[in-house]
């Protein structure tokens, strides 16, 4: 081969994409010859630089301009039903959270109010008669005795005759 | 997969993270594309996204219009999804819709080109290349701009040629790999590169004596 055809075939010998045959033909030629070895050297520092090209990256929108061209009626109500499945997993963690959040809210607030009816001040008379209005109604008096058939009555009756 | 050609870091990483699970996963997203779940597109997008704007900007050589055939390109997957058989992979599926609708996108700014008045340039099919920053062989060479030479010459290659040579180069896949996006057989892909690489040589020419 003379050295102009190994020339133009360096770039496949370079990528080892020619037959064993010819691939060794145009190594035992390189060793004989400086002016192709040179070549190849130039060659290679050209075609062998690692694709040091720029990689891109989407910008942080594209997403949202492709979602919004998607299909309408796949895009709304599907779209949430798939965001529900998605959230599954974290359903239980996120409810006990709100319903933890509600219990100290509502335990925060409570504690504020007064819990002696007679401390009560004019401005929360209203609290006071509705609290009482349920002790009447409920007929909840501690002072009542027990009703002798219920399991109080009978527990307290042993109690007394142990005595 | 099979590596015998110089790809970047980068890329390496990305292909050989895709194992055999990740292609039954891909598999696993298409199914429910087909039933319009919009989770599992958003899914394949963030898999792909990369893959998609890169190839698209290598054949276009505009980050703008990378960026917009893109959201055509996952557009055109969302649609067409259903008729996706699995007789190819998605990789496969998704790198030859990224490849035709950019270079239907060339083909289309070629007739713009055409048919405009104040045209003096001689645009082929291939990209603009203002990625490109020189093209004086008088430059000082670093190893981008080296590269930069070489995606100029590629992008002047005939169609064929282009998407073998770019394919290998950047994306670094096998002629099998290859094949397969351009439905072609093997052979057809290595004499592609055969002549494509003949090509490059007398393109590279003129830039080896400032080496
Ligand atoms: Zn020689």
């Amino acid at each position: 081969m003379s050295c102009q055809k190994i020339k133009k075939q360096l770039l496949l010998f370079l990528d080892n994409e020619l037959p064993e045959a010819q691939h060794q033909e145009i190594r035992q030629h390189l060793a004989g010859c400086p002016d192709c070895s040179k070549h190849l050297k130039q060659l290679t520092k050209i075609w062998d630089a690692p694709a040091a090209i720029e990689i891109l990256e989407p910008s942080a929108h594209l997403w949202r301009r492709i979602a919004s061209k998607l299909p309408a009626s796949k895009n709304r109500w599907d779209l949430l039903a798939d965001l529900w499945q998605s959230m599954r997993g974290f359903a239980v963690p996120v409810a006990a959270t709100v319903i933890i959040l509600i219990g100290i809210l509502t335990g925060a607030y409570l504690g504020t109010l007064p819990s002696d009816p007679d401390s009560a001040i004019s401005g929360q008379a209203p609290l006071v008669a509705a609290k009482e209005a349920f002790i009447k109604t409920s007929h909840l008096d501690a002072f009542d005795d027990l009703p002798p058939a219920s399991i109080g009555g009978i527990y307290l009756s042993m109690e007394t005759n142990q005595q | 997969m099979f590596f015998s050609f110089p790809v970047s870091n980068e890329k390496r990483e990305q292909q050989s993270s895709y194992s055999e699970e990740e292609s039954v996963q891909d598999y696993e997203l298409i199914e429910k594309i087909k039933t319009g779940n919009g989770i599992a597109f958003q899914e394949l997008f963030e898999r792909y996204k990369k893959l998609v704007i890169n190839v698209c900007f290598r054949l276009v050589g505009n980050k703008d219009e990378a960026e917009d055939l893109t959201q055509d390109v996952f557009l055109a997957i969302f649609r067409s999804a259903q008729h996706f058989n699995h007789r190819s992979k998605v990789s496969t599926w998704i790198y030859r819709i990224a490849i035709n609708l950019s270079l239907n996108h060339l083909r289309r700014k070629k007739y713009r080109h055409w048919f405009s008045l104040d045209d003096t340039s001689t645009c082929n099919e291939s990209a603009d290349l203002d990625l490109v920053s020189s093209d004086c062989p008088e430059h000082d060479f670093d190893k981008q701009e080296q590269e930069k030479i070489v995606l100029k010459a590629i992008n002047q290659l005939p169609a064929d040629q282009r998407i073998a040579v770019m394919l290998q180069r950047y994306e670094g896949l096998s002629c099998q790999e290859i094949a397969a996006i351009a439905e072609c057989s093997v052979g057809a892909v290595q004499a592609r590169l055969h002549r494509a690489k003949k090509n490059l040589y007398q393109k590279l020419l003129p830039y080896l004596k400032e080496i």
